[in-house]
């Protein structure tokens, strides 16, 4: 009886506990994306919220041009008061778990983000998967301004474009965990994505005044995603352009795409070799008291297209030639970028201090200086997809 | 009959070893044996059925043999054949048997020379005691009476109405025998006995009911079924003291080792193949008058997810679709519960674009989701409830009135959202996958305390749940053999039998859960033909010669 007791006192223990915050999903605001800007006063925050499509109105699918979203902007002294006064001008209580971009203005990437990076790390319903964008210029303009747009939302547009911009390498967005990850790694400085609004369909001499369609003449601007943010610790210092980004993406072996090469021997035609798989190894060793990097980058390519008529596979070793040429440039260039903002997002330092942590506390001071890095490209053209050579002409048989 | 107080004498009868004729062993006990006259034990058995009672009837006749003998036929018109009673006693008694001289017959007394030699029937009871008398004429026997004789004479001539072997409508399947139990007992023990030619198996029968005084068999195979549990079985049966049991069901909840919880822990059927399988892995069966259902015991809770089919199809399919069961069995627990905890407390845990749709079909909904949830549940509940009492064909427009009423209705009045209604609907689809559940609806209410907890705790409430379903059912035994048996106690290397079913030549074992008197069912190697060295690949070449 007594065990009886004792079994029946620890099973209702059980349900003394539970889960907390039970809040109808309706009742929710739920955040798309979040945009974060300098005011004189202090913080200016702008949420994009989800307007949920009634029963009715959903499932149209296809290719919704209007957004469904919902603004709301809050400032204060701070970005926590701000979101709190968002509480104002919002009807349902916001709720970050699926915001999924964090766009940032380039005034506030410049003078730090640490409190945008406090506020979420802090919050227990913020994700810290969300994506991390800084986009040049007032990051609350790329809310309000209207850009051709496939997605529901920014926020959705944003997440999407994240994906996609692994395929073309030219840069990478981190998420707010990759951001602080490389925070606290000694001897590596975080970076992201950089947006930029450019005119897709310029009429010349139209002023642009709004929500006109083309006719009427006006400018539709497109989102693009091909910077790359550079930051010392939590402050933006510069960007790469896309060769530069592609130089580092090799180093961080994250890369998936094509190499546009001359053809050997015949000065006009290019020819794009796709990477099918690359991977990179990085060591360190100690050479006369310099620390000497080797970055190893194996590339397994494949022919991707061709303008001539040759089967240029045949002629794999030249073509693989040039490519280690042209990765080994945008490499360089990455790297003489980084060190002339005194940068180091590839994360040597991280490396050095993983083998020596007192050879990089002697380093430090002047990093990302005193190194001498040796790259090291190996590409080797595997395939050639479904075709031989490029399509034939007659004379040519 | 029956002393209304006898609970004494109950307890002194527990103690007593059980015999199949245990209705015989309380008459001896009621010692009023027959007078000598048949006139007046024929009046003292209408005196016991009462005096205008209409199905009972007695019938004077003399046996015109030489010397003729005054006899006196009781019977029960309800029970008997009528035209096998002229044929099979009336006849032969009245017609043939004149100028026949009584002593030139062989036997000793006048009841044995009439017994042996003009009476036409397969089996003949001598009766000494007038409450045999009565049970057997009750029974559909007919008793003869014989002037000077204190012995009676019953020929079982019973006719009741009966119904046709069909399949039953809850074990249909594709493909396998069609025949099904019927409520006669004695047409249910010969589909058994077709099937199982064997003098092992055995129809222990027994009598319950102080007043229905109903018979039944206890079912099993002789050195196969572990004889403790046969023991087991028949001395709950036999401890028993109820007015009547009208179904194998009322007994099942008589017997069952867990009476107050939802789970059964006895299987049931209607087919007698399914009762043959039963019998040879080790089971033991119980069959009662009147009921088509066979009770089997012990049953695992693994049990309750298998089918009629399952022997019949191919093994990776009886396998696949039982796995399917078992997750049914989970989602109709589940289902709902779970709508509730995550639209209220995991939004995070939900894609956006899925988090997004749920919240723009509750956008209009006044309820909060656990409201809408429970309310829809119930109102399946009416009309599964409603389709069930109605005769069929107004039942079917309940269907027609859930589906478009409840549904769609409900939906474009946003009273519920949509997501729910998928919810609720594939609640109930897949409770109604799991087989045995169907019948045994009790399981099904699990799910409203889950609601609850879902809704007060969120997936945690739900998982403390689900962990006391688990510790009771760990904890549950059927007929001493462990409920939950494969899991709990955990024997890995049967693990696979909750949900593989393999091929019958590969079931070489009976279940180590059943206990069987005789674990090995049959030799390892059972194809023999494959084992042949001439004919390795078993190619057969049919050409030439």
């Amino acid at each position: 009886m007594k065990r009886l007791w004792l079994a029946g006192f620890l099973c209702g223990t059980l349900f003394f506990s539970g889960c907390w915050s039970k809040r109808e999903i309706n009742e929710l605001a739920i955040v798309s994306s979040a945009a974060f800007d300098r005011t004189d006063e202090g913080w200016e925050v702008t949420v994009e919220i989800f307007l949920p499509s009634s029963s009715q109105g959903a499932g149209g699918g296809g290719i919704t041009a209007a957004r469904q979203a919902w603004l709301a902007k809050g400032s204060g002294p701070t970005v926590f008061t701000a979101i709190r006064n968002l509480t104002l001008k919002v009807p349902r209580r916001l709720y970050w778990a699926h915001c999924s971009a964090i766009i940032i203005g380039e005034e506030v990437a410049r003078s730090g983000l640490n409190q945008v990076l406090d506020f979420w790390d802090r919050d227990p319903e913020a994700r810290r998967s969300a994506l991390l964008f800084v986009y040049q210029g007032e990051a609350a303009q790329l809310l309000t301004k209207s850009f051709g747009a496939m997605e529901r939302t920014v926020g959705m547009q944003l997440a999407g474009l994240a994906k996609t911009s692994k395929i073309s390498g030219y840069a990478e967005v981190s998420t707010l965990h990759q951001f602080l990850v490389a925070l606290s790694l000694p001897g590596a400085d975080p970076s992201t994505a950089g947006l930029v609004l450019r005119p897709l369909v310029e009429v010349p001499g139209l002023v642009a005044t709004g929500k006109k369609d083309l006719k009427t003449g006006t400018t539709v601007t497109e989102l693009n995603l091909d910077k790359q943010a550079l930051f010392r610790r939590t402050k933006l210092v510069g960007w790469l352009d896309k060769r530069e980004a592609r130089g580092l993406l090799w180093v961080r072996g994250t890369i998936k795409d094509l190499i546009t090469i001359q053809v050997p021997g015949n000065g006009e035609q290019k020819i794009d070799l796709e990477v099918f798989n690359s991977s990179r190894k990085l060591s360190v060793k100690q050479k006369d008291g310099i620390p000497q990097i080797t970055v190893q980058i194996e590339l397994g390519l494949g022919l991707a297209s061709q303008e001539s008529s040759k089967e240029l596979i045949k002629q794999s070793p030249s073509l693989e030639r040039k490519a280690q040429i042209v990765v080994e440039k945008e490499l360089k260039a990455a790297w003489s970028k980084a060190c002339k903002l005194e940068v180091d997002p590839f994360g040597f330092g991280h490396l050095i201090y993983t083998k020596n942590p007192k050879l990089w506390h002697k380093l430090q001071p002047s990093w990302p200086g005193g190194v001498a890095i040796h790259w090291q490209v190996r590409a080797q053209v595997e395939s050639s997809g479904l075709s031989l050579g490029g399509p034939r002409e007659l004379e040519e048989r | 009959m029956r002393l209304p107080f006898f609970s004494k004498r109950k307890q002194e009868q527990k103690k007593e070893e059980f015999s199949p004729s245990d209705l015989a062993q309380r008459q001896v006990e009621q010692k009023t044996k027959l007078r000598s006259s048949a006139k007046d034990n024929a009046e003292a058995l209408q005196e016991l059925m009462g005096k205008d009672n209409a199905d009972f009837t007695t019938r004077e006749l003399t046996i015109p043999t030489t010397p003729s003998v005054e006899a006196q036929l009781c019977f029960c018109e309800t029970m008997i054949d009528a035209t096998a009673l002229n044929k099979q006693i009336l006849e032969p008694l009245l017609l043939s048997v004149r100028e026949i001289a009584l002593r030139e017959l062989p036997g000793k007394s006048v009841a044995e020379k009439i017994g042996r030699n003009l009476l036409l029937a397969g089996k003949l009871q001598n009766f000494q005691f007038k409450d045999e008398v009565l049970s057997a004429a009750l029974g559909g026997q007919v008793v003869l009476f014989l002037e000077g004789s204190e012995i009676a004479m019953g020929v079982e001539l019973r006719k009741i109405p009966e119904r046709a072997i069909v399949e039953p409508q809850s074990e249909t399947v594709l493909r396998g025998p069609r025949e099904g139990f019927t409520e006669c007992l004695s047409d249910n023990k010969s589909l058994l006995r077709v099937r199982i030619k064997s003098g092992k198996l055995r129809f222990d029968s027994f009598r319950i009911g102080r007043i229905s005084e109903n018979e039944g068999a206890v079912i099993y195979l002789e050195g196969i079924a572990n004889p403790k549990l046969i023991r087991e079985i028949k001395r709950r049966i036999k401890s028993l003291d109820v007015d009547m049991v009208a179904d194998s069901s009322v007994l099942e909840k008589l017997i069952e080792d867990h009476p107050l919880l939802v789970f059964p822990t006895t299987l049931f059927t209607e087919r007698p193949d399914l009762v043959e399988f039963a019998l040879t892995e080790g089971r033991v069966g119980v069959m009662l008058e009147n009921s088509p259902a066979c009770l089997i015991a012990p049953a695992n809770f693994f049990d309750f997810f298998k089918t009629a089919e399952d022997n019949y199809i191919r093994w990776p399919y009886t396998s696949f679709i039982r796995s399917i069961r078992l997750l049914a069995g989970l989602v109709s627990i589940w289902a709902p519960a779970t709508y509730i905890a995550i639209t209220t407390f995991h939004r995070e845990m939900l894609p956006t674009a899925l988090a997004l749709s749920i919240a723009g079909a509750r956008e209009n909904v006044p309820f909060p989701a656990f409201v809408e949830a429970f309310s829809m549940e119930l109102i399946l509940e009416l009309v599964l409830e409603a389709g069930v009492r109605l005769p069929s064909p107004i039942g079917q427009s309940i269907g027609i009135v859930g589906a478009v009423v409840l549904g769609q209705a409900a939906v474009s009045a946003q009273i519920v959202s949509p997501f729910l209604v998928i919810v609720v609907a594939i609640t109930s689809l897949s409770s109604f996958v799991v087989p045995l559940f169907v019948a045994e609806r009790g399981v099904r209410l699990l799910r409203f305390p889950l609601m609850i907890l879902g809704a007060t705790m969120g997936l945690y409430g739900i998982m403390a749940g689900m962990a006391g379903i688990v510790a009771v059912q760990t904890a549950m035994t059927s007929f001493g053999q462990p409920y939950f048996a494969p899991l709990a106690p955990f024997w890995p290397r049967t693990l696979t039998d909750i949900i593989f079913n393999p091929p019958i030549w590969m079931a070489n074992k009976r279940p180590k859960w059943l206990r069987p008197g005789n674990r090995r069912r049959q030799d390892f190697v059972v194809r023999d033909w494959a084992q042949d060295g001439e004919n390795p690949d078993g190619e057969v070449d049919l050409s030439g010669e």
